[in-house]
């Protein structure tokens, strides 16, 4: 074996990313087991819906119910759950009890983009500024702007997302009326094709500008808190203090200094923000009734679907282990001090 | 070295710190001559003054302090300029340019995140934006050997990768990079194991002679002073109390407190019985009526109580401020 593949089994990245897989191997299997062993087994309960609703015989039933799950009846546990095994990590994930069992993968690809696109948006605009105004607070510490920005930021910061969503209906739609939103239900109005065609993006932005919104204005007070604390306690470092003693203009101080030790600390709490994108937000789609996956995955719990709600869990679960993979690695591109050779 | 060449003349510098109980008085009144080439060693226990007056020269005073009054006059070659009331960005071609700053725990001085190698060229990128890399990396192999530092290594290192006595040998490297006219180092070996303070204290020597640089060390360990400097400057409480050659000051202290200093150090040989100087340090809200060191003084009369003695020459070249040498 070369020097240069046993240096890459070695190495940290490496490491962790078998550990990452190892996570992801025990929720899976986590939750094939809870859901074929929980007392009302949901499986055993479909076949008995499928026998009494259509009055479908047994083994009819049975099969149906195999197949909804992806798996097999007939065989073993054991079985059954390395066959599920290989059905996951195929992409497999069974179908749903409802819509005609339309496969999940199928009912997350055609959800999740759309929280991905809001969530992301809304955390990328709210970390943005929420830096840029946490450091430039923290540069005037003590005057009146930081200290009227910090009460609104732990006011926002308190304040839970379905309300502000609440309070965005109750004034731009009843008490100002200027917000129809009845119409912005969806992803998109019904009258525009999909496509790469403006009267469509213009549609898709109309729809999704209240829930970015919301998310904006919920997440934005804590990042601004924390960029504050943080440049304050890097402005108290002694290598501050010297940068400035080496003549550097202020300029070269704020960002490759300042900024960019500030930051350090905070990006682990960015990393974990991203994978709470993939779990989108339940409340806050379904009070805009915006069909994204937390819509969607309340949809299942209320119908018991199952093997949506599998799915879901499970592409949650992938998104936190990746997100915290990468935030492993990138963290020791940005800080010297922890990166592992 | 009084007929030596001035290089920083310091005139009635007051700085006051705001506080949650008042005002701090950190430096009243200072006044003092620094000459090229000298090495001068500012001693004084936690809170006399010392880094104050270091932070006051080259401007980089925290947010709540305020020069109430005074000026700091800087020779050079031949012009005079007062650092204190010439605009900031006219100032900073003189940080580190003329005055480089070591502070006290080099350990935190050096950006973590940036290579020693970056340190250096954004230092001289700074008051030189045509350098090339290659002259500022060939520069700093130099001065990095002159602290018998591996140059090789160093550069390629990021801080953490480097022991304290290390870091503090950067550091001071670091500072001779654009050949300053003057090195301010604020306590250069505390928290430094012996053999670190060691190679410190004789490398600042071979420095002096090599780059023809005036040194200031401020120091509360008198050992350091008597290894390295020339001349001696006393503060206690925001003053000084005592300025003069290292040989006076050893050998002929003349104020009160600078002879409890002299007998508090340790020593080899002789009593057991550490000396130590009576009462506290003074509060700096409401420092003591007339002079600072009348609570704790032997030999204080009736006058150290009402009326603040100046800084009065007795010997050549060797100043006090106390009563004790007035009346004649």
């Amino acid at each position: 074996m070369s020097a240069k593949i046993r240096s890459v089994l070695k190495s940290y990245a490496f490491l962790r990313l078998i550990r990452a897989i190892v996570i992801i191997i025990v929720v899976v299997s986590i939750s094939f087991f809870i859901v074929r062993l929980m007392p009302g087994n949901p499986v055993d309960l479909y076949i008995v819906y499928l026998e009494t609703t259509y009055s479908m015989p047994y083994q009819q039933a049975k099969a149906m119910a195999a197949a909804i799950f992806g798996v097999n009846l007939n065989e073993p546990l054991y079985k059954q759950y390395i066959e599920y095994m290989i059905n996951v990590f195929r992409g497999n994930l069974g179908r749903s009890m409802f819509m005609n069992g339309m496969p999940v993968i199928k009912i997350i690809a055609q959800y999740l983009p759309w929280t991905v696109f809001t969530v992301g948006t809304g955390l990328l605009i709210s970390f943005i500024f929420g830096i840029l105004i946490g450091m430039a607070i923290a540069y005037r510490r003590g005057g009146i702007l930081d200290s009227t920005i910090t009460i609104l930021s732990s006011i926002l910061n308190s304040v839970p997302n379905y309300i502000i969503a609440m309070l965005l209906i109750i004034i731009f739609g009843d008490y100002l009326g200027v917000v129809p939103f009845s119409m912005l239900r969806g992803a998109y109005s019904s009258n525009v094709i999909p496509g790469w065609n403006i009267p469509f993006i213009m549609s898709v932005i109309q729809h999704a500008i209240f829930p970015i919104f919301t998310y904006v204005i919920t997440t934005i007070g804590g990042w601004i808190l924390l960029m504050r604390g943080s440049t304050i306690s890097v402005l108290g470092e002694d290598y501050i203090t010297v940068a400035r003693a080496r003549g550097l203009p202020e300029s070269k101080i704020m960002t490759t200094y300042v900024g960019r030790n500030a930051i350090l600390p905070i990006f682990t709490n960015f990393t974990i923000a991203v994978a709470f994108i993939f779990g989108g937000s339940v409340l806050v789609e379904s009070i805009f009734v915006y069909p994204g996956i937390g819509l969607r995955l309340l949809q299942a719990i209320n119908q018991r679907d199952y093997p949506v709600m599998q799915g879901i869990f499970l592409i949650i679960t992938i998104a936190v282990i990746a997100a915290n993979y990468l935030a492993d690695v990138l963290y020791g591109l940005l800080d010297p001090r922890i990166r592992v050779r | 070295m009084s007929n030596s060449e001035l290089i920083l003349s310091i005139r009635n510098l007051t700085v006051k710190y705001r506080s949650r109980r008042g005002y701090v008085n950190a430096l009243r009144n200072i006044n003092l001559d620094i000459y090229r080439n000298e090495a001068l060693g500012i001693v004084g226990e936690s809170g006399s003054g010392k880094t104050t007056l270091a932070l006051a020269i080259i401007r980089q005073l925290p947010n709540n302090a305020r020069i109430v009054s005074g000026s700091i006059i800087f020779y050079d070659d031949g012009n005079k300029v007062d650092l204190l009331t010439m605009n900031y960005d006219e100032f900073r071609r003189y940080l580190w340019e003329k005055i480089a700053f070591v502070p006290q725990g080099a350990m935190n001085s050096l950006n973590p995140v940036l290579k020693i190698k970056d340190h250096f060229t954004e230092t001289v990128k700074a008051h030189n934006p045509d350098a090339s890399k290659e002259e500022i990396v060939r520069k700093a192999r130099e001065v990095l050997k002159v602290t018998l530092l591996d140059p090789d290594r160093v550069l390629n290192s990021y801080p953490h990768q480097l022991s304290g006595g290390m870091k503090q040998r950067v550091m001071i490297s670091l500072a001779l990079i654009l050949n300053p006219a003057i090195i301010i180092m604020d306590e250069p070996t505390s928290s430094l194991d012996v053999v670190s303070q060691k190679i410190i204290l004789q490398n600042l020597k071979d420095i002096m002679r090599m780059f023809n640089v005036t040194i200031i060390v401020i120091t509360h360990d008198i050992g350091v002073v008597a290894e390295v400097a020339n001349r001696v400057v006393v503060m206690y409480a925001g003053k000084i109390m005592e300025v003069g050659d290292v040989e006076s000051i050893f050998y002929n202290a003349l104020h009160p407190y600078t002879q409890g200093l002299l007998k508090a150090v340790p020593k080899l040989r002789g009593e057991a019985e550490l000396y130590s100087i009576p009462g506290e340090p003074p509060d700096l809200v409401n420092p003591p009526s007339g002079c600072s060191f009348h609570p704790r003084c032997p030999f204080a009369m009736d006058i150290c109580t009402i009326n603040e003695p100046s800084l009065k020459e007795v010997n050549r070249g060797h100043l006090v401020a106390c009563f004790k040498y007035e009346t004649r």
